[in-house]
């Protein structure tokens, strides 16, 4: 009878151990205030975000119709608003260029070119595209990928001090942080690895939204078409090719087990601004 | 005498023991199943809480952004939950361990352009600082004048709409 006792209690706490260290892995989720990133950090992102925006707006201008402008933002803010990171206000806009592309800057700043624009077919396709580039704000991959901090673990390597003007060294970095940006977006691309994630955010959040996520895949593999032409040329540099694009997309759906599913595609809708180009 | 006092001893202690033993396991026992289910919070400005772990499923609940439940069980991209005395499935994308966190707002002033001593390519200080950060020789010495168009970034910016009216705009229209 003892030692039955003892066995059950044993089995007790070695249960309760187990959910407390189950409770705690499950508590990790990655588009939260990771750990490490304070908010002066989170400031500093959207400082660099708003300056690199800035440069790019300098380079390529804003698309002259507001009408258009404020359809992709609203489609944007909602989209951001059931995945967005909570602290970041989204800023979408259209920029009068030809080249097929999006850009995702660190703090929430997102452009789409009117050239990809004019490729889409349906809402399902754009919702698609902005959901993947907010995908990439959400996990920080620009963020990641150069280190942009308030403060570093030396006098040289945050950035915050450029902002409040209290540092011509850090000024100085962060205009070499911003062309290196400026480099990842338009000349290098980031990496495959976060081009696959930002798609597989993209195809989850239309799937979550009632979008039609297939017609995203089939955007991509659209896509194909571009690459050897002028309007593509960017997009080869900057993305995996679109054969690898498309095969990752299917193979998460598959794993998701969103199979067959058909969601809206609102073509009559995203006609009436597709019009406004 | 002498044994029959030590057999009595051991009764009492073994009746202790194992009187000691139930009570502790009773005490876990309780502990573990009044355990509560794991705290979430809603991070989406609405959720739809439906019937199975799927989208075309029945909606049973629309929760809002903050409201608190409790996680129940998980299915790939879907989070069984217990919410106002109902229980059915978000998806996890909705969800968040944390508490909804407030925006965080930055000064929209332009950065100040630097003076021409700041721009002086030879400062031993910017080419260790782009030294630390693995930077192209060549990209420290590319030292360019103040280039930014804040006046579009803050047309930019007017072009945001409310979280509402952006949602509308999704929700009540499908074809």
């Amino acid at each position: 009878m003892k030692k039955i006792l003892s066995i059950l209690i044993l089995f007790q706490f070695f249960a309760f151990s187990s959910i407390l260290a189950d409770e705690t892995n499950f508590r990790l989720r990655e588009n939260q205030i990771e750990q490490g990133y304070s908010e002066a950090d989170i400031e500093a992102e959207i400082q660099f975000g708003r300056n690199l925006a800035a440069t790019i707006l300098a380079k390529y201008k804003l698309h002259p119709n507001r009408e258009l402008q404020r359809y992709i933002a609203t489609l944007g803010t909602a989209i951001a608003s059931q995945i967005g990171r909570d602290e970041l206000t989204y800023y979408f806009a259209v920029i009068d260029v030809d080249d097929i592309n999006a850009y995702a800057c660190p703090g929430g700043y997102i452009f789409i070119t009117k050239g990809a624009i004019q490729t889409m077919a349906n809402e399902a396709q754009l919702a698609g595209v902005i959901a993947h580039e907010i995908g990439h704000v959400d996990h920080r991959h620009v963020v990641k990928n150069l280190k942009i901090r308030a403060k570093g673990d030396s006098a040289t390597s945050g950035i915050a001090a450029a902002f409040g003007g209290t540092s011509a060294t850090a000024r100085i970095l962060l205009d070499q942080l911003t062309e290196k940006a400026f480099s990842l977006l338009f000349e290098e691309g980031i990496n495959k690895d976060s081009e696959f994630e930002a798609d597989a955010t993209g195809v989850e959040i239309l799937t979550a939204l009632g979008y039609d996520w297939q017609s995203y895949r089939d955007y991509v593999a659209g896509l194909q078409g571009y690459i050897g032409q002028g309007q593509g040329q960017v997009l080869n540099k900057t993305h995996p090719s679109v054969s690898q694009r498309v095969d990752k997309i299917t193979q998460f759906s598959n794993q998701s087990n969103f199979g067959e599913l058909h969601g809206k595609t609102n073509t009559t809708r995203f006609q009436k601004y597709h019009r406004l180009l | 005498m002498f044994i029959s006092d030590i057999s009595t001893l051991n009764q009492r202690v073994g009746g202790m023991v194992t009187k000691k033993a139930l009570s502790c396991f009773i005490f876990l026992f309780l502990i573990h199943s009044s355990l509560p289910l794991q705290a979430a919070f809603v991070k989406s400005y609405f959720a739809y809480v439906y019937e199975s772990p799927q989208a075309q499923s029945e909606i049973k609940l629309r929760l809002t952004r903050g409201q608190s439940v409790e996680e129940v069980e998980k299915s790939g991209n879907w989070v069984k939950i217990k919410v106002e005395e109902q229980t059915g499935w978000i998806h996890r994308l909705s969800l968040s361990d944390q508490a909804t966190l407030s925006k965080i707002s930055i000064s929209k002033k332009p950065i100040a352009k630097r003076s021409k001593r700041q721009r002086n390519p030879r400062l031993r200080t910017a080419r260790a600082a782009v030294g630390v950060k693995g930077l192209r020789e060549s990209q420290a010495n590319r030292i360019k004048e103040d280039a930014g168009d804040y006046e579009a970034v803050a047309e930019m910016e007017t072009y945001v709409v409310s979280e509402e009216t952006a949602m509308q705009f999704i929700v009540e229209y499908q074809e």
